[in-house]
């Protein structure tokens, strides 16, 4: 019975879902599309009910922690958990709306916390970049080839140097680029139909809570 | 007893047999429609019912391959003294049972048609008129009572046939090599230096004493990547729970969340240790993209991990990951399907399992051989598909009209 629960009914369900998702993109008749809005209100309302599974696990998580006394990081748990229920707590107060203390807090903390880790990505690329343009095979001479060409071109100094820069540049972009990323995504595309087969079919049932039988 | 060499050649005839079924009645249809298309080789398609007001032709018929509850009206203004004064163009309706007709739509005199779906019914005859007023809203013409027109779904998307014909090819092939497999048959897959990494890197995090970390990505659990990564966790796990090592795994969607930590745990009862797992390891740590990255730079850089494994679809927190996970020395194992993530993985990371390599990496990990079957299935599906193109390329060559339509395909 547990066995039926766990590995059995995830199948049939999947299963299910797989052949009406399939008939779906197909058949675009309404009774279809009634059904599809339907399991979308449900993917709604369990995505919903998730999050405050995932509250759970990460306030337990990082209580376990922060009670850690031989845990030296402990104090950035306590922060984090400070931090949660400090917001949850003045997001229930004072409400969400515009020009409540939850709405400064999420737009003079959180967005320019987010913003700053997203500009240290330039600074990432450039150390990337600079690892991956060492000239030490003939296939990382062209990568610097290549990525010399293409910088080039976007800066006015390019066109300066010569007229050929932003036309090599267009090339490398329309053509090896495209022909590489074309060939890579018919590949995925490939992939994920013989993938969602298996799962659909219970060929690969390791989704269904682990691999193979337990 | 079929030999291999016999199995291919038997395969290929096989394939080029449904390449010529499928082009040829493609080519014929495609071939027909141009010439149709051409108004000086052949007549004037209508649609019915067709109401002819000598000034404008107006031609209504149900909306194709739609859910239902939509008529499409188009017209044709002849006469260049309408073309001249109006502007604007009022559309009225009336249902079979309504008294009087009411305006549905008032659009510019630039708009050659309309898809009525304004409270439109299936199976109920609707007529229309079409006022064409002046920049002073006085009527310059007003049509005869065209319809009437009925509304009604479909069950099949026409436009879709290809789609439907090539996804069955794949799915026959797949399944094909599957039931091969099954029957015992010994296929060759090619190695991947990323998949034998794995286990080293867990080797390696054990000797070490360190933990590994597992990211599956920042998409939801429809997503295939992030199955894939799913099936990959659980066969790492097994490693982790054999060699007694630890994994911990922040994640970003809660469901997501939810089902790791069941295969998690799972693997840890199938490796006959479910004592060592640790439910604190496995844990929802955010839903904002750069909160993630960032909880995940930190606790790599806190925890010191002996190998950091990225499978699952990423966007742009792919090179902060990779490049703070690289700066703690550890050993690099990552794997999207997000193609403008790719390159960013490739110079941060030690090994990249690149797009449908993600999909096929559990598979190798494991023992099932009706997954390998599958593998081999997907690599004849990209055969054929090469053949495809390589076939409609050459026709394409030759000035055979059709041929974009089928390579760019339907809606």
């Amino acid at each position: 019975m547990f066995m039926f629960l766990k590995k059995t009914v995830p199948f049939l369900i999947t299963l299910g879902m797989g052949i009406y998702t399939f008939a779906y993109y197909f058949m675009p008749h309404r009774a279809m599309q009634n059904i599809w809005d339907q399991l979308s209100n449900w993917a709604i309302i369990v995505g919903g009910g998730s999050m405050a599974v995932g509250i759970v696990s990460m306030f337990r998580t990082y209580y376990k922690r922060s009670m850690n006394r031989a845990d030296p990081n402990r104090y950035y748990c306590m922060i984090t958990l400070v931090c949660m229920v400090g917001m949850a707590v003045i997001g229930f107060v004072t409400g969400i709306g515009d020009g409540t203390l939850f709405n400064d807090l999420f737009l003079n903390v959180m967005l320019p916390l987010e913003s700053t880790m997203f500009s240290l990505l330039a600074f990432y690329i450039a150390s990337a970049a600079f690892r991956s343009f060492r000239l030490k095979t003939f296939s990382a001479g062209l990568l610097l080839f290549a990525a010399v060409v293409v910088m080039l071109a976007q800066i006015p100094a390019g066109e300066n140097i010569s007229k050929q820069i932003p036309v090599i540049a267009a090339w490398i972009n329309e053509y090896p680029n495209v022909a590489a990323q074309r060939a890579i995504m018919i590949g995925i595309a490939i992939g994920s139909v013989a993938t969602a087969l298996k799962i659909i079919l219970g060929i690969d049932k390791s989704v269904f809570s682990g691999a193979g039988k337990v | 007893m079929l030999t291999t060499k016999k199995l291919q050649t038997r395969f290929f005839l096989l394939l080029m047999t449904l390449l010529v079924v499928v082009v040829a009645p493609v080519f014929a249809e495609e071939a027909q429609t141009s010439s149709a298309q051409n108004p000086e080789q052949a007549p004037l398609v209508t649609l019915t019912p067709v109401a002819d007001q000598g000034s404008v032709l107006v031609q209504g018929m149900d909306s194709e391959n739609d859910k239902g509850g939509s008529i499409d009206l188009s017209w044709e203004i002849r006469d260049p003294v309408i073309s001249a004064n109006a502007t604007k163009i009022q559309i009225f309706r009336k249902a079979e049972s309504d008294a009087e007709f009411t305006e549905v739509k008032h659009m510019d005199i630039s708009a050659l048609k309309y898809a009525d779906k304004k409270e439109v019914q299936d199976n109920i005859k609707y007529s229309y008129i079409l006022n064409f007023l002046d920049k002073d809203n006085r009527k310059v013409y007003q049509s005869g009572v065209m319809g009437p027109f009925v509304a009604y779904p479909q069950w099949f998307n026409t436009s879709k046939f290809a789609t439907l014909f090539f996804a069955f090819i794949t799915i026959a092939i797949v399944l094909l090599f599957i039931q091969l497999a099954k029957q015992g048959k010994k296929f060759y897959v090619r190695p991947l230096g990323g998949i034998k990494a794995i286990e080293d890197a867990v080797g390696r995090a054990t000797e070490m004493g360190k933990p590994c970390v597992y990211v599956p990505g920042i998409s939801v659990i429809e997503d295939i990547a992030t199955l894939a990564s799913i099936s990959i966790l659980s066969k790492i796990s097994e490693v982790i729970a054999n060699y007694q090592s630890r994994i911990v795994i922040p994640n970003y969607d809660p469901i997501v969340y939810s089902v790791i930590d069941e295969v998690v745990k799972s693997a840890y009862v199938k490796a006959g240790r479910p004592d060592a797992y640790r439910s604190e390891d496995v844990y929802y740590l955010t839903g904002r993209q750069f909160a993630y990255a960032s909880g995940i730079a930190g606790l790599m850089a806190r925890e010191k991990p002996a190998a950091n494994f990225f499978l699952g679809w990423f966007m742009a927190e792919s090179l902060i990951l990779a490049e703070a996970g690289s700066m703690t020395g550890a050993i690099q194992i990552a794997g999207t399907d997000s193609i403008s993530q790719i390159p960013f993985f490739i110079v941060a990371c030690d090994y990249t399992l690149i797009g449908e390599e993600l999909y096929a990496a559990a598979a190798y990990m494991g023992q099932d051989v009706r997954l390998l079957g599958g593998l081999k299935g997907q690599d004849y599906v990209k055969l054929f598909l090469m053949l495809t193109l390589i076939v409609l390329f050459i026709l394409k060559l030759c000035g055979v009209p059709g041929i974009d339509t089928i390579l760019v395909g339907g809606n």
